[in-house]
């Protein structure tokens, strides 16, 4: 008996040994940014003191992601330069989790920035980079700044230092100007393209962000153009009778995908990015447009009435029938694919409004993001965190941005004019 | 009744007996009924206290103890008293039985005198029975054959009255015809004269005729008398060979009787003696069986009683080793239950608080995760994910060590998870009896889908 009972407790005793610890799951958290602090960088002399508030464009990069909530100078108690400097407390005090801390210093002709990613809570350096830029490019410096400390603290890469394109209009006939621009992705830095007295449409980063691929109708007809940004050399990919709109470039950068009116009625075609092997893709007698490919390239998306109202179907890039993708609503259009492929990104009509919405392309569900009365062109940015698009304000279409899971929205701000057709650019090889 | 008992002797003997023994089973105490058996009795001995003694400074326990013992003890010799009682009546009992059976045995003695007086009565009875039967017999046969020598006689007397007849008649005849010259007197005129002469007396003048016929009358009567004579000599004579006969014949009977008689008794005798010699012996053997049955039962009793005392003895002997072996058992037994019941108590508190266990620690649960849900910053990131942290508790609830066991495979979302429980210190302190299920803990961070 005893025996039984000692064999018994050292059983539990094992047991206790062996059992899990105590276990709580945690499956709630608080719906809000990451709390951080971006201390103003400090000034180390050396030069000409820049005029750019490095600290404040990374404030806003993450403020827009919605992934962070900052802490606004006016609060901080301390303006440490370097970690030396930091009384960790103080931050813990104003509850943040992290803290960034840099310094610039003028060198020669430039600046040395350095930065530091601190865990307040674990008071300890996450991320610690010297960089140098110069005057121009302290805006650049910022958002890379804002992109590794995303990438650190969210897992995910950043997509603060990539740019949109979009076309803006301004005036009116005979001097509407219509131009296709190229900004930072929070919208600074503009710069024109190309401008026309003809309107200009559907730009397209080539899977490079060396190249846009557009329609003009320059010479009154619509053609299709591929222009490098930086050289503003282009060429004439297409210009047949008819319909020349809406090129996508294959994931490869080799081909774009068209649509063509060439034979009667819109229809999706392939061509070669020097012009050269142009092949249908689909033939019917509906119209079939916006094409745009999955990122592994086996499918074109597009979209078609072929049913009555436009909705999104898919076809395999090689050829072959085409496949209904979209069956909710009556207006599903602009089909734009996520980074992962996993999204599928478009315009869907909500009642009497154009909103954008994303298909969960597995579980084939819908989720509408956005609550304006004309949303249009939605296009993911290259981390696939966040979709952008045209929202109409007042009449006048302005550039939005929003999380793809619906939770921040916001407009991108110093735009001039009537802004339409953003499109976001990928990583750019040069980075 | 009487007379049933008197024909079927045996019967009352049987009887008697059967009564008898009835009564010695009473007596003897013979129970057919299953007795009630009560072992705790056999095994309560006075011996017993012997054995144990009480140790220096007895407790109250061990006094009540004592106590206890010392009423045993006399319990146990007044139950050996009643026993020496019981023992004591048993024998006056037994001696009670061998004076029925003496009794028994004299009444069986009278009985069977009585029975041999009856026998003999009976016998005699018989014997004067047969006697006169016999004497019946004797005088019918004589009678008989008086009556056959009468008929005979009255036969013969028959022919000779016949031949009288004839010759009366041929003397009739010649009388007649004498008669007619002398007729001789007739016997009824010999009668009527003789009457008529006793009438007139003797020396009365008798005429010629009457006196001739007087005389012939007297002839007659002569004659008569003669051959009446004659007849009774004959007769005395036949009747004396006849007495002479019977006597001869009596004399051979009461010889023939004597002799059996004689040899009746003889075997009678040779049965009697040879009855009462099988009785003798039968008695002989009685007595010796009865001695040797008393000698047995006496030794018998003798042996039990033997055995009885080496039983008692040794039962005494057994039961104090039993006591001992008891009261260390029940020593060891208590001690025992007394584990037991502190095993069980313990056992009871443990399952009590075990009990307790799972609401306290739940309720600590929610505690803790309320707090380091509060702190945790869930920014934006992809649904799915979760990671395990393992922390270690220190007093205060500081957490002294958090690391990530299972990761989500994204590190930020995995920092801010540590983030999260770091910055809900202190953390929550489980106080009481389950302190140490919460000096480890496992956190998962898993947001909802």
């Amino acid at each position: 008996m005893r025996i039984l009972i000692l064999l018994m407790g050292l059983l539990a005793g094992c047991a206790q040994a062996l059992a899990a610890p105590l276990t709580i799951e945690i499956i709630k958290g608080v719906d809000k940014g990451l709390p951080i602090a971006v201390v103003p960088f400090g000034w180390l002399g050396g030069g000409n003191v820049p005029e750019l508030d490095l600290a404040g464009v990374i404030r806003a990069d993450l403020e827009r992601s919605g992934r962070f909530e900052n802490l606004p100078v006016k609060d901080m108690l301390a303006f440490p330069k370097s970690d030396q400097e930091v009384n960790y407390k103080d931050w813990r005090t104003l509850n943040r989790d992290n803290l960034v801390v840099g310094q610039v210093q003028a060198t020669g002709g430039g600046y040395e920035v350095r930065f530091q990613l601190l865990d307040v809570v674990r008071q300890e350096q996450l991320a610690g980079y010297k960089m140098n830029s110069s005057a121009r490019d302290l805006r650049a410096t910022a958002h890379r700044i804002a992109d590794i400390i995303y990438e650190k603290l969210t897992g995910q890469r950043g997509a603060f230092a990539t740019r949109v394109a979009y076309i803006t209009s301004q005036g009116r006939a005979p001097n509407k100007e219509v131009a296709l621009n190229v900004a930072d992705a929070d919208g600074y830095n503009s710069q024109t393209v190309i401008s026309s007295k003809e309107p200009i449409m559907s730009p397209a980063w080539s899977p490079d962000g060396t190249r846009i691929a557009y329609v003009s109708f320059e010479n009154k007809q619509p053609a299709i153009f591929t222009q490098e940004i930086y050289t503003g050399r282009r060429s004439k990919i297409a210009s047949f009778p008819g319909i020349n709109g809406a090129p996508a470039w294959s994931p490869d950068g080799r081909r774009l995908a068209l649509t063509l009116s060439k034979d009667g009625n819109p229809d999706i075609f392939v061509v070669d990015v020097g012009g050269g092997g142009l092949t249908p893709l689909t033939r019917n007698s509906a119209i079939d447009t916006e094409p745009t490919w999955s990122p592994d390239g086996r499918w074109v998306y597009f979209t078609s009435d072929r049913a009555g109202g436009p909705q999104i179907y898919r076809v395999a890039a090689s050829g072959g029938e085409a496949e209904r993708i979209t069956y909710e609503g009556s207006y599903n259009a602009r089909p734009t694919v996520s980074p992962d492929g996993e999204l599928l990104g478009m315009v869907t009509r909500v009642g009497g409004n154009f909103r954008i919405g994303v298909m969960d392309l597995k579980a084939r569900s819908v989720r509408v993001l956005t609550d304006g009365s004309l949303d249009e062109s939605p296009s993911f940015a290259p981390n696939g965190s966040m979709i952008i698009y045209a929202a109409k304000v007042n009449g006048k279409g302005e550039l939005a941005a929003v999380s793809v899971d619906g939770r921040i929205r916001q407009r991108l701000a110093m735009q001039v004019g009537d802004v339409r057709e953003p499109i976001w650019s990928p990583y750019s090889k040069a980075q | 009744m009487w007379e049933l008992l008197k024909h079927s002797p045996r019967a009352l003997i049987i009887s008697v007996l059967g009564h008898l023994l009835l009564l010695a089973l009473m007596i003897f105490g013979v129970d057919w009924r299953e007795k009630p058996k009560h072992p705790g009795e056999q095994v309560q001995v006075i011996q017993a206290h012997t054995v144990v003694l009480p140790p220096p400074g007895p407790s109250p326990q061990e006094l009540a103890l004592l106590a206890e013992k010392q009423r045993q003890l006399e319990e146990d010799q007044r139950r050996l008293a009643a026993m020496e009682a019981e023992r004591q009546e048993l024998e006056r009992q037994q001696r009670r039985v061998q004076e029925q059976q003496r009794i028994a045995e004299e009444q069986a003695r009278r009985a069977e005198r009585e029975r041999q007086q009856q026998e003999q009565q009976r016998q005699a009875e018989q014997q004067r029975q047969a006697e006169q039967e016999r004497q019946r017999q004797e005088e019918q046969r004589q009678a008989e054959q008086e009556r056959k020598q009468q008929e005979e006689q009255r036969k013969q007397e028959e022919q000779k009255r016949l031949q009288e007849e004839i010759k009366r008649r041929d003397e009739e005849l010649r009388l007649r015809e004498e008669a007619e010259l002398k007729r001789k007197p007739t016997e009824k005129e010999c009668q009527a004269l003789l009457a008529d002469l006793g009438k007139r007396g003797a020396g009365a003048e008798l005429s010629e005729k009457e006196r001739r016929w007087q005389k012939e009358c007297n002839d007659m009567e002569e004659a008569k008398r003669k051959a009446e004579e004659e007849k009774k000599k004959q007769d005395e004579a036949k009747k004396k060979e006849e007495e002479k006969r019977k006597a001869e014949e009596q004399r051979q009977q009461e010889e023939k009787k004597k002799q059996e008689e004689a040899k009746k008794k003889a075997e009678e005798e040779t049965r009697k003696k040879a009855e009462e010699e099988a009785k003798r012996k039968a008695e002989e053997e009685k007595k010796r069986l009865e001695a040797e049955a008393r000698k047995k039962a006496e030794e018998e009793a003798k042996r039990k009683a033997e055995e009885e005392k080496k039983r008692l003895e040794a039962e005494a002997k057994k039961k104090a080793e039993e006591e001992a072996k008891r009261k260390a058992a029940e020593e060891a037994r208590r001690k025992a239950e007394q584990e037991r019941i502190a095993a069980e108590e313990a056992a009871r508190q443990k399952a009590a608080l075990e009990a307790q266990r799972g609401p306290a620690l739940e309720a600590y649960k929610q505690q803790v995760a309320g707090k380091v849900s509060q702190n945790w910053v869930f920014a934006g990131f992809a649904k799915g994910l979760s990671c395990e942290i393992l922390i270690k508790l220190g007093p205060g609830g500081m957490v002294l060590d958090a690391r990530v066991t299972k990761g989500s495979g994204n590190v930020a979302f995995d920092r801010t998870a540590v983030a999260a429980v770091l910055k809900a210190e202190p953390l929550p302190v489980l106080q009481g009896p389950f302190a140490e299920d919460a000096k480890e803990i496992k956190f998962i961070f898993a947001p909802d889908k």
